[in-house]
């Protein structure tokens, strides 16, 4: 006969207590957990108290009564809820433009606990005619991305380059001051973690750009190694993310944007590709860093937090008649694909090294070592048969399905069809007028040309043609203006 | 450069407590080995403040420092002031390794202020504010992001991220909320002794 309801505890374990000699009734409490679950006893307690009595042969009282805890008396469910509901269900985190995107009618996307504005559709506008728009505009004008939530960790002391050498692929110690790199991180597994562009600010300090979704992880895992393996570097790290406001400047018109706000030489001379200077630009105190996600001449303007909002208004007063627009992550997203540049999450899921990735060239072959050199010289990473990044580009024009599958010959063990490469990224490419996608297949960078097919339901006759991941402007040349 | 804009324009909320986004407010994150001759010289020099114990806000005029982490200080300052602190802390820092770093724009500081301002936090962060000190600063959370508080005047300073301040702001709004008060008084514990520990 059951008592316990919620911990399936029956009379006969009752009974069985006080035969194996649980005499004390908290004994038989653990024994059998009557009266352990949420209800704390309170629906079969005092039965539970009668039968162990009985099969003591005692009264009830002299057996005694277990120690019961809350939610025995009533707990209503907005005591156990707390604050966390409606608007404050959870904390979202926005950027000081973000009340500006917001009029504009962005539609937000989730990015950890961030809001980014996703695009600025118009009235009458889809979300994708948004977002071809606004590829358009930066690739033939000039637009502006909120990019503030970008992490910024700086790292500071004489052992600094040496951490820095150890936490990236690459060699960031000998990066010049005023000179940007761009970096990777992988575990000690080998996988990759985290891309960011380091920039060096002066001889001992370093500032490292991380994912949106990265920062806090980051500077954790930077903390973690500092405090538990190399506690006798003499090097700190702090996560200044917050501190700043950062709006990218992108298009061929971005350079005449910026000089109209004026007191900062941005030309190509001054400031190239992969450069940062300091200054004074349209009164802001500024960091301007000369780097591209969008293939585009590009530029992103740090700013301390509390004057982010008036930088996107100088820039947008600026750009007026230069046809300046802002742009949200997927435009970004559009654009970086075409470039072929990956996206940490999309590209890589904890199971991809730099090297399937056409990244070998930013992973050192000189040092001696770091965070994932062991890892990526075990037999299987160091596979010629690992998937790799290519391109893939419809025979008619569509689009793939997300996440695709490429089958490959023949059954696994367990009678699967066998798999030789998957989508990661695909888009409609608003500058190709046509579907474009990025995937990891089997001998990837051996087999361009050749033509694929897909596991698509519904779509039996989808065929792609296998080309290199760089879609637009594989020389650089409008980065590089 | 334009004036620098507080994530809530200064907002108030009047409740049982009354609740005040404040700022800008000059703050200066500071990581150097505690036992550092050059620390207690570039504390002394950036307006006469000593090296805090753990866990205590030591003032000096309108200036205070704060422990954070063994070998980690917050200097809290006028924000205009904030250039030349960070250049006096970096000359008398000289060759001690340390990082220096402005984080005034990266936080909002809000005022919670009144007779029963401990209540309101107490809704809301674990900390055991009856037991804490005027001179002590607690990093703790508020509800789910993280947040430092300590004593000033009636009731309390606190510092948030400045991504969250409009989540900080409305927890504090629905907890100083009228009607609200925890029973009993403050100092006899903010909590009613009926409830037994173990009931």
């Amino acid at each position: 006969m059951w008592l316990d309801y919620q911990n399936d505890v029956k009379v006969s374990d009752v009974e069985l207590a006080a035969r194996e000699g649980y005499e004390s009734v908290e004994h038989t409490k653990r024994y059998t957990t009557l009266g352990m679950a949420t209800d704390q006893g309170k629906l079969s307690n005092i039965n539970g108290l009668a039968v162990l009595a009985g099969a003591l042969a005692a009264p009830i009282p002299q057996v005694g009564t277990t120690t019961f805890r809350p939610p025995y008396a009533p707990v209503t469910l907005g005591a156990l809820a707390g604050e966390a509901r409606d608007e404050i269900f959870q904390p979202l985190r926005t950027t000081p433009m973000h009340a500006w995107h917001a009029a504009q009618g962005a539609w937000f996307e989730p990015v950890g606990l961030w809001r980014r504005p996703w695009c600025y559709p118009r009235a009458g506008e889809t979300h994708a005619e948004a977002v071809a728009r606004e590829v358009r505009n930066t690739r033939s004008a000039v637009g502006l991305l909120d990019a503030s939530t970008l992490g910024k960790i700086l790292v500071r002391g004489p052992d600094a380059g040496r951490l820095l050498d150890m936490l990236y692929t690459g060699v960031m110690s000998t990066l010049a001051v005023g000179r940007c790199r761009y970096g990777l991180m992988c575990n000690e597994q080998g996988f990759l973690i985290d891309d960011g562009v380091v920039a060096r600010l002066d001889d001992q300090t370093w500032l490292c750009h991380t994912t949106t979704g990265g920062a806090d992880r980051i500077h954790a895992w930077i903390e973690d190694w500092l405090q538990c393996e190399w506690w006798d570097w003499q090097v700190h790290a702090a996560n200044l993310t917050e501190q700043y406001a950062q709006v990218a400047v992108a298009g061929p018109r971005a350079r005449a944007l910026l000089d109209r706000l004026g007191g900062l030489d941005v030309s190509k001379q001054a400031l190239p590709h992969m450069g940062w200077v300091q200054g004074r630009l349209g009164g802001f105190e500024v960091r301007a860093y000369r780097i591209s996600f969008s293939g585009e001449l590009s530029y992103e303007i740090a700013v301390p937090a509390g004057q982010g909002m008036a930088l996107w208004t100088a820039c947008l007063t600026a750009g007026a008649d230069l046809g300046v627009m802002p742009y949200g992550t997927e435009a970004l997203h559009v654009m970086r694909a075409e470039k072929g540049y990956i996206m940490i999450g999309d590209e890589t899921d904890g199971t991809v090294i730099p090297q399937d990735l056409g990244l070998g060239w930013a992973v050192s072959k000189k040092k001696a070592d770091f965070l994932g050199k062991r890892g990526q010289e075990r037999a299987h990473l160091a596979s010629p048969d690992r998937w790799t990044l290519v391109g893939f580009e419809t025979l008619d024009g569509s689009v793939i399905p997300d996440g695709a599958h490429i089958p490959d010959a023949g059954v696994n063990a367990n009678g699967q069809r066998n798999v030789q490469g998957r989508v990661t990224s695909t888009y409609f490419s608003p500058t190709l007028n046509r579907g474009i996608a990025m995937g990891l297949i089997r001998h990837g960078a051996r087999r361009m040309g050749e033509v694929v097919a897909f596991a698509i339901p519904g779509k039996p006759d989808l065929r792609a043609r296998i080309v290199s991941p760089v879609f637009y402007d594989p020389e650089g040349g409008r980065l590089d203006a | 450069m334009p004036d620098p804009v507080t994530p809530l324009g200064h907002e108030t909320f009047d409740g049982f407590a009354r609740i005040r986004e404040i700022g800008p407010l000059g703050m200066v994150t500071l990581r150097a080995a505690p036992d550092r001759p050059e620390l207690a010289a570039a504390l002394a020099a950036a307006g006469g403040l000593p090296v805090p114990g753990v866990r205590r806000l030591a003032r000096a005029g309108d200036r205070a420092v704060a422990w954070m982490g063994p070998d980690e200080f917050l200097l809290i300052l006028p924000y205009p002031e904030v250039p030349a602190t960070l250049a006096a802390l970096t000359a008398a820092l000289g060759a001690a390794p340390h990082l220096a770093a402005d984080m005034s724009d990266a936080r909002v500081v809000l005022a919670v202020e009144g007779a029963r301002a401990d209540q309101v936090l107490a809704k809301l962060t674990p900390a055991d504010l009856d037991a804490l000190e005027a001179d002590e600063i607690r990093r703790t959370r508020l509800a789910q992001v993280a947040c430092a508080l300590w004593r000033e005047g009636d009731g309390f300073r606190l510092i948030a991220f400045r991504s969250v301040a409009r989540y900080a702001m409305d927890l504090l709004i629905r907890a100083a909320q009228p009607g609200s008060e925890l029973r009993g008084a403050r100092g006899a514990g903010a909590f009613p002794a009926s409830v037994p520990a173990r009931a």
